[in-house]
């Protein structure tokens, strides 16, 4: 009776794509699983820098852990600023340094996107776009390094 | 108040951020800084440097599900995303020059302005009609997605591609020179320039903070804006919010998330009208 033809998914059924669309590239899931991974691991280090925080009673950098902290004036409280400085004070086990390890990590997240993208574009055979991307990171490399 | 119950009121602000942020497009940045500033009394400084770690958080929280689901357009997240870089680079050289207060009251209320345009297509679910330009037939930009609420692909076009490579300079601009995700903008370039559906405008412009964002972080963390027991809650509250906001908005139909986008655009405006005019919000 029924002339219509069965939707290929429920709306309820996450995951599965309609067949109408082109065929999802494998790489966009390998993309999709690289954010996830670099997500959690940021993540999962800000945890850790929380918990030593949490345990230790320390920040690493100042004499008491108090909420006073949070209302410190601006460039009143000492804070790991650059890489190097970070990461001294990771080695040392300093809680603020590894909370800000897993920041920085953050931070980087969405231009080692736009660098797996080129990959994308190239495996796709899509050069136009790999040039266009290729770009957009050259660009932001340097605004990153002109502004620091 | 003691520092746990401050760490968890962040979290818990955060995570509403990270929901409305995935979902409008922009980096919860307008949510996050009013509650650190006015809320807690945080120093503005380092709730703006929260604000971008939280932009940051929301693109990568909901990059993964809408890279997945094939929402994001990839091609015009990465072609706009040279003009919002160029602009980002040139505002920061004019940062010294033009004064940010009377440009928070001019762009304040040019987004105030641009809501009448949303307002007018508030029950627009697709638009129709959209006629692909010639720069969008030679960078292929029109693609299609699959809309869980409509239950079937949906194809669609971009138009007006200068007009909308020129809001996303401005929107560059915007961010060198005040320091913000400029989402809102970044928006409204592609639903009211482009006319491309708000699902895929609000998912690309969640790509581009993030890019945008992470462009200039290291100015705020060298500045050491970043206060790790403000950014660490603000990072895991965000991540969590944008990932739950994000399986939301493939349960959305794109004209409930106008009626999220076009309040949100309001608050931008009102916030950036505010500072404008000294209020520190």
């Amino acid at each position: 009776m029924s002339v219509q033809p069965a939707r290929e998914s429920a709306p309820s059924d996450v995951g599965s794509a309609p067949a109408a669309g082109p065929a999802e590239p494998p790489l966009a899931r390998v993309i999709a699983l690289l954010l996830v991974g670099g997500v959690a691991l940021s993540a999962a280090i800000v945890i850790l820098g929380m918990t030593l925080l949490a345990v230790t009673g320390r920040t690493g950098y100042h004499e008491a852990l108090e909420p006073g902290l949070i209302l410190a004036r601006e460039g009143s409280i000492m804070l790991p600023r650059t890489v190097g400085e970070v990461w001294q004070g990771v080695v040392a086990l300093r809680p603020f340094a590894v909370i800000e390890l897993g920041v920085v990590l953050l931070i980087l997240t969405p231009i080692l996107r736009v660098a797996a993208s080129i990959v994308l574009f190239w495996w796709e055979g899509d050069r136009l776009y790999a040039g266009i991307a290729t770009a957009l990171l050259a660009l932001l490399l340097i605004s990153v390094t002109l502004v620091t | 108040m003691t520092l746990f119950e401050y760490e968890t009121i962040i979290f818990a602000g955060a995570v509403l951020a990270g929901i409305i942020g995935a979902l409008a497009g922009l980096g919860g940045g307008v949510l996050i800084v009013p509650i650190l500033t006015i809320g807690f009394g945080v120093d503005v400084r380092y709730a703006i440097g929260a604000s971008i770690v939280s932009v940051i958080a929301t693109s990568s929280g909901a990059a993964a599900t809408y890279v997945r689901d094939r929402i994001t357009n990839l091609r015009i997240g990465t072609f706009l995303g040279l003009a919002t870089t160029v602009g980002a680079m040139a505002g920061a050289v004019i940062a010294g020059i033009v004064h940010p207060a009377a440009l928070y009251v001019v762009f304040g209320l040019t987004l105030a302005v641009s809501v009448i345009p949303l307002v007018v297509r508030l029950g627009e679910e697709l638009p129709v009609g959209v006629v692909a330009d010639r720069w969008s037939k030679a960078l292929r930009l029109g693609s299609s997605y699959p809309d869980r609420v409509l239950g079937r692909e949906v194809s669609y076009e971009a138009t007006r591609v200068p007009v909308g490579f020129g809001l996303m300079l401005l929107a560059g601009v915007l961010s060198g020179l005040l320091g913000i995700g400029s989402g809102a903008f970044k928006v409204l370039a592609m639903d009211s320039g482009m006319r491309l559906p708000m699902k895929v405008s609000t998912t690309t412009s969640n790509f581009m903070i993030g890019v945008t964002a992470a462009g200039s972080a290291g100015v705020y963390f060298a500045r050491g804006d970043v206060h790790p027991l403000i950014a660490a809650p603000v990072a895991l509250g965000v991540l969590i919010g944008a990932a739950l906001g994000s399986r939301l908005l493939m349960r959305l139909p794109n004209v409930t998330l106008r009626k999220v986008f076009v309040p949100v655009m309001l608050v931008v405006a009102a916030e950036m009208v505010l500072r404008g005019i000294g209020v520190q919000v």
